[in-house]
């Protein structure tokens, strides 16, 4: 145990470095796109005072030598104190945690969709390999797989919010409507359809594709062979000596996806209007609002950091010949 | 001279005696109670446009804050004011205000509050000349507000402003000694408006509730109005076809969607109700740099520009050509002016007598060109006018900067030979067009004025008369007389007004009742009876 805690903590002190890189590289990548922000706030509101501007650039620290702004701001990221948006008008770590939890939700159950979703029908489609399930499952998990979840996205609204009017074509909840407790976790439940749908299903095929493979390759194994010689049947030899077997490189996926998949939500934020940070971070980058575009990248990484540790734990508990 | 408010007609020049009636043949009753859901696929940054924003934040301001009157097209109705004042020298106006309003938190309004407003927020913030030159305001007592200016204004400047969306009163005893900019009212407005700020929940919605308190009876006809964010264009139609929304406007729904929109069971699409409020998609030219500064390369420009191909190409028909500096809709534009037909051969001809023959390689010149990117239909256009312009000989460096890319370049650096950008006119001139025109409106880092570096100063000279003078005739005069020097000097080409929708469920009444309906107040806005 402490062992696994000393590892932990080892792992949280190597990722200091990452983290600091990243608000590095993302501050001066920054500076090289000509404007500040308040330029972008200038042509927003059409404040025509040269003094006004004078005096918000001088509140905002522009005036201040590059590497002493770089400085503050770094040592406010690692306390998750990214400053204040001249443009929200707010303090941007208020902004950010106000709309994580929507993309933290939505990456959550499309993940979660994909792997249990993935896992079986790739596991079914390696038990039935060579019938029609088996070469049904492949042609649809290589359809999903191959079309931009964008597009995907927007062919459910037509289908499912246009023509049939089952589900509601984006957002998070119905606006203006008045219900209680229950009925607001409905509403959010029947908005989280399609655009899980829409992100899961990509990730799904992908991990269906491996489970596939590796339930094959585990399959082939010995101790698989000795388990059917001494007489197990089916289910017990699935459940007990393959999957945990074939699970792995599926989780390894998984734990490299989750970053990925925080970058895709951006893409199904935006088609489906989900209030989340990604189409915050994309207008926030247009507006050269520094303080918030790096505020999200450093969160992100922040929270993909911790998505692989949570994973090399995760395989410890599957597998424990494997060590932190 | 007195401003009876109610029969003074400013826009169409044709005087009538205007109350609500006014609105002429169109029904105005509708049902009382109700919500009016709005689809948009922009989010405004603040809420009130007293501290700019252009037209998005004009969009929900006007729904919170009144101003001190209303144009509504013919006639200029009383607001927050009731009546104007002026001396004959148009150097002090007196506004006398509406009795027993109160703002939305239940305090009343007074004309400190107006006092407030038009020196701490209108005169340095925004840009409106008007505003410029109020050098102080007195208060004689609650109801009476003088303005006393520090040169002459023309009364029907002051009047247009006043009026319009520039002219929204915000509450004193909220902003004094705050920083305006950040003071969390700007996401949470308290106005005197129909409506009363209730949720903003940021990327998904906003809600505004009736304001049961709102001086004037009967109004507003709507309990509420709910606004939902969309992010892709794309959904703003499926939001509108699933019946999830009632209204869009400012051309929300992509173009590509209007004729179909137009067939559907239930749904209503008009181009109405925005003739005071312009968009122009332009080419502005930079006047410091050798061969845009002289008048026959730009006039060459022109000519080599088919404006018509642009149209149907970009805006896939849904635009209209203009031929001077203000929009089609406004009373003030002079009819008549030449315009500069499609001429390629005319074109090449003048770039040789301007001293730009075709070298060997076919070229006359290069030019530096940055296209803005803000609409997708601007960055469209720009490959269309590089193409254009390639015909007669002018080869053009494109750059397609991202908005803070623009503003530097363009707007702060002026960086550039030509940029093709966007612009919105009023239908009074003095309210955004001489900005772009005036050589004194020019200031280093504030974008969207006289960036060209133009200076002429005759064309000054009748800006500052049609700023200036109390003669409504002479005010006239000047202003034929700038869109006279504006379009032969052609520092801007104006090279589409586009066509503004609205999408709305055909049972809403009072859509597009006045000349800028996306940007007032809706307080008439209800289903049918």
């Amino acid at each position: 145990m402490i062992r696994i805690v000393n590892a932990l903590l080892l792992r949280v002190f190597n990722a200091l470095p990452v983290l600091i890189g990243v608000v590095t590289l993302t501050f001066f990548l920054l500076q090289l796109a000509p404007g500040d922000i308040v330029d972008v706030y200038a042509a927003e509101t059409n404040l025509a005072d040269p003094g006004e501007l004078e005096r918000l650039r001088r509140e905002y620290g522009l005036y201040q030598p590059i590497w002493l702004q770089y400085l503050s701001y770094l040592a406010g990221s690692l306390t998750f104190d990214f400053g204040f948006s001249l443009r929200e008008g707010a303090p941007v770590i208020e902004m950010i945690l106000d709309r994580l939890p929507a993309t933290l939700l939505l990456n959550f159950l499309a993940l979660t969709f994909a792997f249990i979703v993935g896992v079986t029908l790739g596991t079914l489609a390696a038990l039935r390999v060579g019938t029609w399930a088996d070469a049904a499952l492949s042609v649809l998990m290589i359809v999903f797989f191959a079309a931009p979840s964008f597009w995907v996205g927007l062919m459910f609204i037509v289908v499912f919010s246009v023509n049939f009017g089952w589900l509601p074509v984006s957002g998070m909840v119905t606006v203006g409507a008045e219900y209680g407790m229950l009925g607001y976790l409905c509403d959010v439940a029947l908005h989280l359809i399609l655009p899980t749908l829409a992100l899961g299903l990509f990730y799904a095929s992908m991990f269906a594709r491996v489970m596939r493979a590796s339930v094959l390759e585990v399959h082939g194994m010995d101790f698989v062979q000795t388990a059917e010689a001494k007489g197990l049947r089916g289910g017990r030899i699935v459940l007990k000596h393959i999957l945990p077997n074939a699970i792995l490189p599926v989780v390894t996926l998984l734990g490299l996806n989750v970053g990925t998949a925080l970058a895709g939500s951006v893409v199904i934020e935006s088609v489906f209007s989900w209030p989340g940070i990604g189409s915050m971070l994309f207008s926030a980058v247009q507006a050269r609002d520094i303080p918030i575009v790096t505020g999200i990248l450093f969160l992100s990484t922040f929270l993909v950091i911790v998505a692989n540790i949570l994973v090399d734990l995760f395989y410890v508990w599957i597998d424990p010949r494997i060590e932190v | 001279m007195t401003y009876r408010i109610a029969r003074r007609s400013l826009l169409l020049g044709a005087s009538s005696i205007a109350t609500l009636t006014a609105f002429g043949s169109r029904p105005s009753l509708a049902r009382l109670g109700g919500e009016i859901t709005v689809v948009h696929n922009i989010e405004p940054r603040s809420l009130v446009g007293a501290l700019g924003g252009g037209s998005t934040v004009a969009e929900h301001s006007a729904k919170l804050h009144d101003s001190l009157f209303f144009h509504n097209g013919t006639d200029i109705e009383p607001r927050l004011g009731t009546e104007v004042r002026n001396t004959a020298d148009a150097l002090e106006f007196t506004v006398r205000l509406q009795e027993g309003v109160t703002w939305h938190d239940g305090q009343p309004f007074t004309s400190a509050d107006v006092a407030f407003t038009a020196l701490e927020i209108w005169k340095p913030l925004s840009g409106n000349v008007a505003y410029r030159r109020i050098a102080s305001v007195e208060t004689p007592d609650d109801l009476t507000v003088v303005f006393k200016m520090s040169e002459p204004v023309s009364p029907e400047f002051f009047m247009n402003s006043i009026s319009s969306g520039f002219g929204q009163v915000i509450p004193k005893h909220i902003y004094e000694g705050t920083d305006y900019h950040a003071n969390p009212a700007n996401k949470a407005p308290v106005g005197t408006g129909p409506f009363m700020f209730k949720e903003w929940k940021a990327g998904q919605y906003l809600i505004y509730e009736r304001n049961p308190r709102y001086y004037r009876d009967g109004f507003p006809y709507a309990d509420r109005i709910l606004y939902r964010f969309e992010k892709s264009e794309a959904n703003v139609a499926a939001v509108l076809e699933s019946g999830e929304a009632d209204v869009s406007v400012r051309n929300a729904v992509p173009l590509s969607d209007i004729e179909r929109l137009k067939t559907m069971e239930g749904l209503s699409v008009t181009s109405e109700g925005n003739d005071a409020v312009a968009g122009f998609l332009h080419m502005e030219l930079n006047t410091r740099r050798e061969a845009t500064g002289k008048s026959e390369v730009r006039q060459a420009i022109a000519h080599a520009l088919d404006m018509r191909a642009l149209i149907d190409i970009v805006y896939l028909g849904y635009a209209r050509p203009v031929s001077g500096p203000l929009p089609n809709g406004s009373v003030y534009r002079k009819r008549g002016l030449p315009a500069y037909e499609f001429d390629p051969a005319k074109a090449e001809a003048m770039l040789d007598v301007a001293g730009y023959p075709r070298g060997a390689n076919g070229i006359r010149l290069t030019l530096d060109f940055v296209c803005a990117t803000w609409y997708p239909a601007t960055r469209q256009a720009g490959d269309v006018v590089r193409q254009q312009l390639s015909d007669v000989g002018i080869e053009t460096n494109l750059v397609t900067p991202d908005f803070g890319g623009m503003v530097t370049r363009v707007y702060k650096d002026y960086d550039y030979d030509i940029a093709l950008s966007n612009s919105a006119h009023f239908s009074d001139p003095g309210l955004t067009t001489f900005d772009w025109y005036w050589s004194k409106a020019a200031i280093p880092g504030v974008p969207f004025r006289n960036t060209m570096g133009y200076m002429n100063p005759e064309l000054d000279a009748a800006i500052e008369t049609a700023l200036s003078t109390g003669d409504a005739d002479a005010r006239r005069a000047a202003i034929d007389k700038f869109q006279d020097l504006a379009v032969q000097d052609l520092p801007l080409i104006p090279l589409a007004e586009t066509t503004i929708f609205t999408v709305y469920r055909s049972d809403l009444q009072n859509v597009a009742d006045n000349p800028q309906w996306s940007q007032t107040s809706w307080d008439n806005v209800g289903r049918d009876i």
